[in-house]
């Protein structure tokens, strides 16, 4: 089946079905219905989202103006009348939701997303087109992976959807799901053959108003330390019967096909849509520190708050920088992509709560509070645990990037492709996205890595500690894909599952952590070759590269004094303009406030 | 347990006698190595899964084939194919060029799940892609069709329709 955005889908005229505006007029019309943050009466502001966090609630305002935006169309692609044509796009609207409340943005947003990802994936035209009409009406849906019992073990699935006579008979419980219980559609993973193996299994598409009284259970909303607004529940089917033809795409067998397929765009891209909640993290700490008087200054003023907070932004442009270029490989290089996905998953998610964590010491007793100005930082500190886990789990992206090393060592590191140069372009025009051309596996082929090399000779010169540092760490990274080479050629074939041993699971960190610095260097690279402002400034390539290049397990290197003075300053620079803390500034509206707020 | 059992002893019986082949000694040593076992206790007509190779594992030993015999092969190839003689068979054999015959000659899933699917050894220039026609008319989707009733003949092996809990009991 071939399954493009170009190509499919009936058009069904509604107000939706409109030319979507360019990103920046869409985020503009987000960031009016959720008004200022810092306005005590704004039904969506800070103290609310902490108010009904406090109620272990949804913010029922926040869905309100999520739902006048229309939010669920952003996840319909443009040929079935949404307005999804970027997935970087995505993740700029995403992020904005996040920044006010992760709750919002998971609760209200990415589950349904993930569910439609695999109903554009594999389902078929009638599928298609009935998903985007509820997805466009505001429709939620719910998608029903995992299982207490085998966690990221999706081929151990027990849930079954079995043929009887011309139906199909669910069976079973799907646990721990997001909004299981305020879904209008689910898509779930079923064993539709009892046969062994991976052609056994299926998602079928499951319009709750179709399921007959008395078969389908909620089972009790588990209670969680973070997210605490978002509906986590149960579902248990009894001999529950549905139309065969609930099996998505209509031919059973291609479960595991479609998940790996899905995955690939659902957990780059929701991993990069966290990166919003540090955002907020490190503007709530650095208005704290700014406003905060010790010793007789500020703390802002006290060289290891400044150290500590430069470090994070420096993190948080790394992350940036890696989930972007995951984000464009997935219009640009989907042959490559299962790799990526992992590398974002794994790194972006570590990167993440390590900054929290960090933050969180800057911050003090204030981190600790539910009170006070600061108070959104205990919520931020738990909301974000579920990016090491949701979804996929560190450790499992790690096991799924295991087989595929010796294949690098024989394939990618010997044939050294050159990725296209719009791979490092953020925020530049991007091809069409094709669900159906997402390689099942990369088959050790991935261009990215080698990318440093190729960069090398046409990396751009200048004088001072940043261009020396970046041109010294670039050098380093060029010769990682041989040296990676012949560690992972040698691996023993036995460590290439869960049963490996920490050495093999340390390839991994240092193959994404060199994914990590190509992502880097190419965006500076191409930011200094077409001369876009900040971006093409060393410093900050040079500081992700210097700090990706600490020994494992040894605290992050401190930056070299220029090279943190500069970041600083302009990280001072982002706060006072509300510009955000990612790779391309944002244009806020409430950047006067900010101006106002922190002189 | 039962149901999945008795189409491997099925698949056995039906199984090839050919005497192994290089590629097949070769396939089934990595493996063993990958599993920690000795290649001499890998029946050639059991399903891989059942020892506890996994489904990602499975995607990258069609790049070891690609590799090793210089050919092109789908990633899915072992998902289709899933015991050593069936991928051997796979692998080994042209690309056919008409469509897989496979979809309605046998009745008898259970011979056809031990049997290769030409589709899936055809290689990656078929326009289609991994999810395109051919594989339409693999195996796989062909057992799968006849389970669900949605072909006329559906499953003749006549056993008590598998069950819920005999899922249950075989993934724990």
């Amino acid at each position: 089946m071939t399954t493009t955005t170009r190509d499919t889908g009936t058009p069904h005229p509604s107000p939706a079905s409109s030319p979507p505006p360019p990103g920046p007029a869409r985020l503009g019309a987000l960031d009016a219905l959720l008004g200022d943050p810092d306005d005590p009466g704004n039904p969506v502001g800070r103290a609310a989202v902490l108010d009904a966090d406090e109620r272990g609630e949804m913010l029922a305002a926040g869905e309100d103006a999520l739902h006048a935006y229309g939010l669920h169309a952003e996840f319909v692609p443009a040929g079935l009348g949404g307005r999804l044509t970027r997935l970087d796009h995505l993740v700029d609207v995403m992020r904005a939701v996040y920044r006010r409340d992760p709750c919002l943005g998971l609760g209200h947003g990415a589950a349904s997303f993930i569910a439609a990802v695999n109903i554009w994936t594999a389902g078929d035209d009638r599928q298609r087109a009935e998903a985007a009409r509820l997805l466009r009406r505001g429709g939620r849906m719910a998608v029903g992976y995992h299982e207490l019992a085998h966690g990221n073990d999706m081929a151990r699935t027990e849930f079954t959807a079995l043929p009887r006579g011309d139906r199909l008979v669910l069976d079973g419980r799907k646990e721990v799901i997001t909004n299981a219980r305020r879904a209008d559609a689910l898509v779930l993973l079923a064993r539709t053959s009892t046969a062994p193996g991976s052609r056994s299994h299926s998602q079928v598409y499951v319009p709750v108003a179709d399921v007959p009284a008395g078969r389908l259970t909620h089972l009790p909303r588990y209670r969680t330390t973070g997210m605490r607004g978002v509906q986590l529940g149960g579902l248990r089917f009894d001999s529950c019967p549905l139309p065969a033809t609930s099996v998505l795409g209509g031919t059973p067998g291609r479960g595991l096909e479609t998940a790996l397929r899905s995955f690939q765009i659902t957990r780059t891209t929701l991993v990069s849509m966290s990166v919003g909640i540090v955002d907020t993290a490190l503007d709530t700490t650095l208005r704290h520190v700014r406003n905060r008087r010790l010793y007789g200054r500020t703390a802002a003023d006290l060289p290891h708050v400044r150290s500590v907070l430069t470090g994070v932004y420096v993190d948080l442009l790394t992350a940036d920088s890696l989930a972007t270029v995951a984000t464009r490989a997935l219009h640009l290089l989907p042959g490559e992509t299962a790799i990526h996905a992992q590398a974002v998953k794994y790194v972006v998610s570590g990167i993440l709560m390590e900054a929290m964590n960090r933050l969180s010491g800057v911050l003090g007793a204030h981190f600790y509070l539910r009170e006070g100005p600061s108070a959104l930082f205990q919520k931020l500190l738990r909301d974000i645990q579920p990016v090491g886990f949701g979804h996929a789990a560190r450790a499992a992206c790690q096991v799924s990037l295991l087989p595929q090393l010796p294949l690098l060592a024989r394939r990618a590191w010997r044939e050294h492709r050159t990725p296209p140069a719009a791979l490092f372009a953020p925020g530049e025009e991007l091809p069409p996205l094709d669900f159906g051309a997402l390689a099942l596996s990369a088959g050790g082929r991935e261009s990215l890595s080698t990318s440093i090399a190729a960069g090398l000779d046409g990396l751009p010169d200048g004088a001072g500690t940043a261009y020396g540092l970046l041109r010294a760490h670039a050098e380093r990274f060029a010769r990682e894909p041989a040296r990676l080479a012949e560690a992972c050629a040698a691996l023993d074939p036995g460590e290439l599952s869960v049963a490996a041993s920490p050495y093999a699971y340390e390839l991994t960190t240092r193959y994404t952590t060199l994914l990590t610095a190509a992502a880097c260097l190419g965006i500076w690279s191409w930011a200094r070759r077409t001369g876009v402002p900040e971006l093409s400034e060393p410093d900050w390539a040079a500081a992700a590269l210097h700090r990706l290049s600490t020994p494992r397990g040894a605290a992050a290197r401190a930056l070299p004094r220029p090279l943190e003075d500069a970041l600083w300053e302009r990280l001072v620079e982002r706060h006072r303009t509300g510009g955000g803390y990612t790779l391309l500034p944002r244009v806020s509206p409430h950047s006067a406030d900010a101006e106002g707020r922190n002189p | 347990m039962s149901h999945s059992r008795t189409v491997i002893e099925h698949g056995i019986e039906h199984g090839t006698e050919q005497e192994p082949t290089a590629t097949r000694a070769w396939l089934a040593a990595r493996v063993a190595e990958h599993l920690r076992m000795s290649p001499a206790d890998l029946s050639p007509d059991t399903p891989l899964s059942e020892y506890g190779l996994d489904s990602v594992y499975a995607l990258s030993v069609a790049a070891d084939l690609e590799d090793r015999l210089g050919v092109t092969v789908d990633p899915t190839v072992l998902w289709d194919n899933p015991t050593l003689n069936a991928l051997c068979t796979a692998v080994e054999r042209p690309a056919p060029t008409a469509p897989a015959p496979t979809e309605t000659t046998s009745p008898d899933p259970v011979a056809e799940t031990a049997q290769p699917d030409p589709a899936t050894a055809t290689t990656r220039q078929d326009p289609a892609g991994p999810t395109g026609q051919a594989d339409l008319a693999g195996a796989a989707t062909a057992v799968g069709l006849a389970r669900l009733g949605l072909v006329d003949d559906a499953d003749p092996a006549a056993g008590p329709a598998p069950t819920h809990a005999d899922v249950r009991e075989a993934v724990r």
